[in-house]
């Protein structure tokens, strides 16, 4: 229970009805009404303010922070009048809290020092920064906006001790805070012998800096942020004016939200020119409070405004969203409904895991898409790198592993080294929509494996060492070996990518482009329809627009972590159980065709793409349904994709009898280090086997990294015994 | 009341008009009115209808057709066509009327808005200390400049719309005082110049800058919107910078530093949004459409004219008079129709006119003379065109995306939407690109790309539409993202340009402005007619074992039988339309193949 006691003093309280005819205007009373505030609010036991006086000034922390949503709860026409008035009340307050702390560290033998009240207000009373107009000049105000840079801290001089340069005479002269400077008094006014004012000439004071006080003062420049920003509209800055305890917090970058008076100085204090200028104000913030935003969790982080929130939970709340989600990835891309269905889960991502040993689980899917050209792989990455909050577009041609990582660069004129965060490191906390991955160099894709599995990017080059944060989802598209999908061969015939890469995606998809009247139909009828500017039939549910979308993903990225229901991890590990089963038994038909072997990786994979699907309706659990869901999907995409087919007209057991007969072949006659071609060896075993089994051993071999592939497999190197 | 005052006067002494009518009204006594409304008169609207007609306006002197701001005196109605560059200063709070006292006691309110200064002409300056009870309100303040890219032509027909003759009679291509054409290499030029100048997107081009402030709360006003401002003229502040720069120094952050600018600004009382062709021969009279019949004539006789440019390449001249059709007309969920970056290839081996380039390092205007004939055609017709020769010098030091560190500067692709360039790649040599240079192109190929441009602000970017006509010239296929690729073959060594008369150029003019802007319509069965065709294409591809049309080239061939069809002046597609483009892509296509 939080209410104002204070029943036990046997004092009087006006309820206020008519705050004009009650004498509590005075200063003291107001001062008395701050006073009785700090003595007496509690929340549920605990006299909180008493406490936080106490133990700030053991600590030599001469602050209190105020929640002004206790003052409200106090006494809501005061603290309006506070929030009308600050500038007015807040030395009030100020002096209240020191005659407080005076009272009550009474056994403290020390000179009380002035406290400075800090402010602290709630997030509804937000205003954005381009809604401050003249009507809140001079009232308490808070906003938010990035920090974009700040200044060293200076000194103001709260008071200035000035002498009279003829007669010596001193005086104290106060200065307000903010950017008003003090105007020396023109004529010296000291009347020591009570015969009225003497001439000491005109402008005879100066000021004595060393009997100055002073406080710290700093000068931030926020931007507006983001997340409230109109569309097609600029940032907007404005200057904020900080003293005391809340100089050299906030550094360039940090979120900030500010209680402060909205305040106006005069930015021509030129006297000389008269006449001119004082129509015009520059607005500023008086900072009285300073709070960062929640702690950042790679780029991109957003806040929600409530009206925000509720349309998002509604959102979620709609039946078949997942379906009108999927439906509103890519809607010119007809048909591809397991690549839409993917993508939506890269987008939400599953849940990142720490384990206790500290081992970190990535929750960040990852995607490859292998297939002939023309069928809109692109626009795939194109479309994601435009709706995930953060994603960064690279081609793998051209993309050195330096681009994508990390790089030590030298600058120019300063010949300072600094790090430059490759396009991973940029997209930290997103998606990184890599196109022509098969045009990459293979040790280029190597290095981007530390990146995949372990979210980090070390650096050691130049005296640097560092490891920075990747934690990124990467949408990768690639063409077959060759430019075609070719259906004669097996699937991992076509892809030219070694196991371990391949194994570190979670879902590989296979897009070939064949002739199918229905669908080629199909497409017509829907790229004539995006043309004619009519809702495609297929997208009729309601689609969801690219900003929305946005938000949604990043509300969901931030707000939801699902965890896996009993239920769910009965049936993953179930299904585990039973792929290992079957790929143990294919391994025994066929000698382990599969291009990846069924491990925990894949487990993971599972349980990410569930967590994803359950995110994707916001719901807390991942239940049965999303575990059958994301089933579904490996088994549609992976699965498939690594499945062997059979060499056409041959048995499995003879083709493998066969294949082992070649391999040992191979072995004998290519040593370890030396080349051989491809073509010439097919040709050698050509009257004995079939060129499919020859050209099976040699894949089978190199994936054991017996054989190495050169030159786009045109030559084989011999580089392990077995 | 509304009509004491001539046209004459109210450009004369605007401010003059716009305080009687305030003082009027507030000092007869109706106290009320004044507490309640803060303006009593709608001084913009008064001002509306003595300048109702287009004759009327065009009185009003330009800031466009001076050389020299103090031409112009200060506190005039004058007009400013211009766009908008930044729209991040927020707003200013002013002193929108005060009361004095004078002498005798009385009490009298003052009007003070459309002005940067208090005047007090015949008060005495006691009564100045007196001033009592002052209103306050507030401003928006936009960074404006000239509208970039304005091509002669355009700039001629506005500026002999105007009614208004400049006192001193200067080239208007001599540059404003203020905004001298400044070397920014030059270490003695002062910082307020290089400032101006870092704001307008082509560096080294003299334009015409003001800081616009608007009294209404308007959210309709965007970054790079054209705009006409009528308002009153305050000259810039001469001494202006001293004392803000102190105190920026103190505190080592600029605080609002739009004063310190050494240029014009303009009260604006009211605005005009342009037409977005930005043509000045089409106003609001016009008859917006082009007959099939005129259509069809004015079409080969543009292709015929493009053509002489392109050593009489017809096929490409017709691809380049479709690019110049294009126009964004639908953004859907990432998809951008009506996109057609055209990529001219093939082009004959650099020759460049001037070898001193060295002094021109910096200048983006093409070098290359093929690049210099194209860019005359396009100049020509449109009324927004620029050069972006494509060098590693230009890459690597003009930025092209506008950035802010404290104040946001202009890059070279913040432009008004309707503006093309003439991307010439074939000026380009092996080399390093820098961190800019990077940067530089990966905006130019999202423009390319999606139309957006990012405007990169410390923490944050924030990206904008635009709708930028881009063409490339290259020796092979281009590096940048394209739509459409056409090897030129060049038909003869000519290199004149045809001589077209001022009213047929205004008639291409007239032609590519209205048509771009026409809706256009695929009609049902024509759309069935479209689908049934594409089926068959595959079918007959997969037979053969030719390559299968994609559902990119589909959406190729749609976005070229919209351009095909506007340019014969039809507002739906047809079989022959149809028909015609795919001819038209497969001659296309023929050329692509024997190149390889």
């Amino acid at each position: 229970m939080t209410a104002p006691v204070g029943w036990d003093k046997g004092q009087t309280y006006h309820a206020g009805l008519h705050p004009t005819r009650i004498e509590k205007d005075s200063r003291t009373s107001l001062e008395l009404k701050f006073l009785n505030f700090l003595d007496q609010y509690r929340v549920e036991e605990l006299f909180v303010y008493r406490e936080k006086i106490k133990r700030n000034f053991e600590a030599r922390n001469y602050y209190v922070d105020v929640h002004i949503e206790h003052l409200d709860l106090y006494d809501r026409q005061f603290s309006d009048r506070l929030k009308e008035t600050p500038a007015d009340l807040l030395p009030l307050f100020e002096s209240a809290v020191q005659k407080f702390a005076r009272k009550l560290l009474q056994d403290v033998e020390a000179e009380i020092p002035s406290f400075q009240v800090v402010l602290r207000a709630p997030q509804k009373a937000n205003i954005l920064m381009r809604e401050l107009n003249a009507n809140h000049i001079s009232k308490l105000i808070r906003i938010t906006g990035i920090v974009i840079s700040a200044t060293n801290l200076t000194s103001k001089a709260t008071h200035v001790q000035i002498m009279c340069k003829t007669c010596r005479h001193f005086k104290m002269l106060p200065v307000a805070s903010g950017f008003t400077g003090v105007q020396l008094p023109r004529t010296c006014d000291s009347d020591p012998s009570g015969v009225g004012p003497k001439d000491c000439g005109l402008d005879p004071f100066v000021i004595i800096h060393d009997r100055c006080t002073y406080v710290d003062q700093q000068v931030l420049k926020i931007q507006e942020s983001p997340d409230f920003l109109p569309v097609g509209d600029l940032p907007r800055h404005i200057t904020v004016y900080l003293d005391r305890y809340l100089t050299d917090k906030a550094v360039p970058g940090r979120r900030v939200n500010i209680v402060g008076i909205y305040d106006v100085f005069n930015n021509n204090n030129s006297n000389k020119k008269k006449n001119q200028g004082i129509g015009t104000r520059i607005p500023y913030i008086r900072a009285l409070g300073l709070e960062f935003d929640m702690v950042q969790d790679g780029q991109g982080t957003a806040t929600f405004t409530h009206t925000e929130e509720e349309e998002i939970i509604a959102m979620s709340r709609r039946p078949n969203f997942y379906k009108t989600f999927m439906s509103s990835i890519a809607p010119s891309i007809y048909g591809n409904h397991d690549i839409k269905d993917a993508i939506t889960c890269l987008l939400f991502g599953g849940s990142k895991k720490i384990l206790a040993d500290g081992m970190k689980l990535r929750g960040d899917i990852n995607i490859l898409l292998l297939g002939d050209p023309g069928t809109a792989k692109s626009q795939f990455l194109k479309f994601v790198q435009q709706v995930a909050p953060v994603a960064v577009y690279t081609s793998g041609k051209g993309s050195s592993a330096a681009g994508l990582t990390a790089a030590v660069v030298r600058d120019g004129p300063s010949r300072e080294f600094r790090l430059e965060g490759g396009a991973m490191v940029l997209a930290d906390g997103g998606v990184i929509c890599i196109d022509e991955f098969d045009k990459m160099r293979e040790e280029d894709r190597v290095a981007i494996h530390e990146a995949m599995e372990q979210q980090t990017i070390s650096i050691a080059k130049a005296g640097i060492t560092t490891i920075l944060n990747s934690r990124t989802s990467i949408l990768a598209a690639a063409n077959p070996i060759k430019g075609r999908y070719d259906d004669t061969k097996a699937p991992n015939e076509n892809i030219d990518f070694q196991a371990t890469i391949l194994s570190r995606f979670d879902m590989i998809f296979i897009v070939k482009d064949g002739h199918d009247e229905m669908r080629d139909k199909d497409i017509a009828r829907h790229v004539m329809m995006v043309h004619m500017n009519r809702a495609a039939p297929e997208s009729s549910a309601g689609e969801i627009d690219i900003a929305k979308m946005k938000k949604y993903i990043s509300y969901a990225r931030t707000r939801c972590a699902p965890r896996i229901s009993p239920e769910a991890s009965e049936k993953l590990s179930n299904y585990f159980v039973k792929i290992r089963a079957e790929a143990s038994r294919a391994d025994q038909n066929k000698h382990g065709h599969s291009s990846i072997p069924i491990t925990i990786r894949q487990l993971e994979a599972i349980v990410r793409i569930s967590e994803s699907i359950a995110k994707v309706t916001l719901s807390p659990r991942v239940a049965g349904q999303h575990v059958d869901h994301a089933i579904r999907l490996f088994k549609n995409s992976t699965m498939s994709a690594l499945s062997s087919t059979d060499i056409p007209g041959m048995h499995h057991s003879e083709a493998r009898r066969q294949i082992e007969i070649v391999e040992e072949e191979i072995k004998r006659r290519i040593a370890i280090g030396s080349r051989a071609s491809t073509q010439r060896i097919i040709k050698e075993f050509e009257r004995q086997f079939k060129p499919e089994v020859v050209q099976r051993a040699i894949d089978i071999l190199a994936r054991r990294e017996v054989l190495q592939y050169r030159n786009q497999r045109k030559v084989i190197l011999r580089i392990g015994a077995n | 009341m509304a009509s004491t005052f001539s046209r004459f006067e109210c450009i004369e002494k605007p401010l003059d008009i716009a305080k009687y009518l305030f003082e009027l009204e507030s000092n007869s006594g109706n106290q009320m009115a004044v507490d309640q409304a803060d303006e009593p008169v709608d001084i913009p609207a008064y001002f509306k209808t003595i300048f109702a007609s287009e004759e009327s306006v065009n009185q009003i002197p330009s800031l466009n057709d001076v050389s020299n701001v103090y031409d112009i005196p200060q506190n005039t109605l004058i007009r400013f066509r211009s766009m908008i560059q930044n729209t991040g200063f927020g707003h200013e709070v002013f002193v929108s009327s005060y009361e004095i006292i004078n002498r005798d006691g009385v009490k009298q309110r003052k009007f003070h808005k459309y002005s940067d200064e208090i005047i007090f002409k015949d008060e005495n300056l006691n009564d100045m200390l007196e001033c009592i009870n002052n209103k306050f309100s507030e401003r928006q303040l936009f960074y404006c400049t000239s509208v970039p890219g304005e091509t002669s032509w355009a700039k001629q027909v506005y500026r002999q719309q105007n009614r208004f003759q400049s006192s001193s009679e200067t080239d208007i291509e001599d540059i404003v005082i203020s905004t001298a054409n400044i070397n920014l290499n030059n270490e003695k030029v002062n910082i307020d110049l290089k400032e101006v100048a870092s704001k307008y997107p082509f560096p080294k081009e003299s334009h015409m800058a003001a800081i616009v402030k608007i009294y209404e709360k308007d959210d309709s006003l965007k970054v790079t919107d054209v705009v006409e401002f009528i308002g009153v003229l305050n000259h810039p502040r001469k001494e202006a910078k001293n004392t803000n720069e102190l105190q920026c120094k103190e505190f080592n952050v600029s605080c609002e530093n739009t004063a310190s600018y050494c240029i014009p600004s303009v009260h604006v009382i009211f605005y005009r949004k342009l037409h977005p062709t930005g043509n000045p021969l089409i106003s609001s009279t016009t008859n917006l459409l082009v007959s099939p019949n005129d259509a069809m004539h004015i079409r080969s006789a543009l292709i015929h004219y493009i053509a002489s440019a392109f050593g009489g390449d017809d096929l490409v001249a017709e691809f380049v008079l479709l690019q110049l059709l294009s126009r964004i007309h639908l953004r859907q969920n990432g998809l951008t129709l009506g996109k057609f970056v055209l990529n001219i290839s093939n082009l004959p081996c650099n020759n460049i006119v001037n070898e001193n380039t060295q002094s021109h390092h910096l200048c983006l205007e093409h070098n290359n003379s093929f690049a210099k004939r194209v860019a005359s055609i396009l100049a020509s017709l449109l009324p927004k065109y620029h050069d972006l020769p494509l060098t590693l010098s230009t890459l690597n030091e003009i930025f092209y995306f506008p950035h802010s560190n404290n104040d946001l500067d202009s890059g070279v692709l913040q432009v008004s939407q309707g503006t093309w360039f003439l991307v010439d790649e074939t000026v380009l040599k092996e080399g390093k690109l820098g961190d800019i240079g990077v940067r530089n192109l990966k905006a130019l190929n999202d423009i390319m790309d999606h139309q957006k441009l990012n405007y990169m602000f410390p923490f944050n970017n924030y990206e904008f539409n635009t709708d930028i006509g881009i063409i490339i010239l290259s020796n092979a296929k281009t590096f940048l993202s394209y739509d459409c690729n056409i090897p030129l073959i060049q038909k003869s060594e000519n290199t004149t340009i045809l001589d077209v008369s001022e009213d047929m150029l205004n008639q291409f003019r007239n032609y590519i402005s209205i048509l771009r802007y026409i809706d256009f319509n695929i009609p049902e069965d024509i759309s069935d007619y479209i689908q049934a065709d594409y089926v068959a294409q595959r079918q007959n591809a997969s037979r053969n074992g030719t390559p299968l049309m994609t559902q990119q080239d589909l959406m190729l061939l749609l976005n070229l039988s919209r351009f095909v069809g506007l340019s014969f002046g039809s507002l739906k597609l047809t079989k022959e339309l149809w028909d015609y483009t795919k001819k038209l892509d497969e001659a296309r296509r023929h050329r692509i193949n024997q190149k390889a």
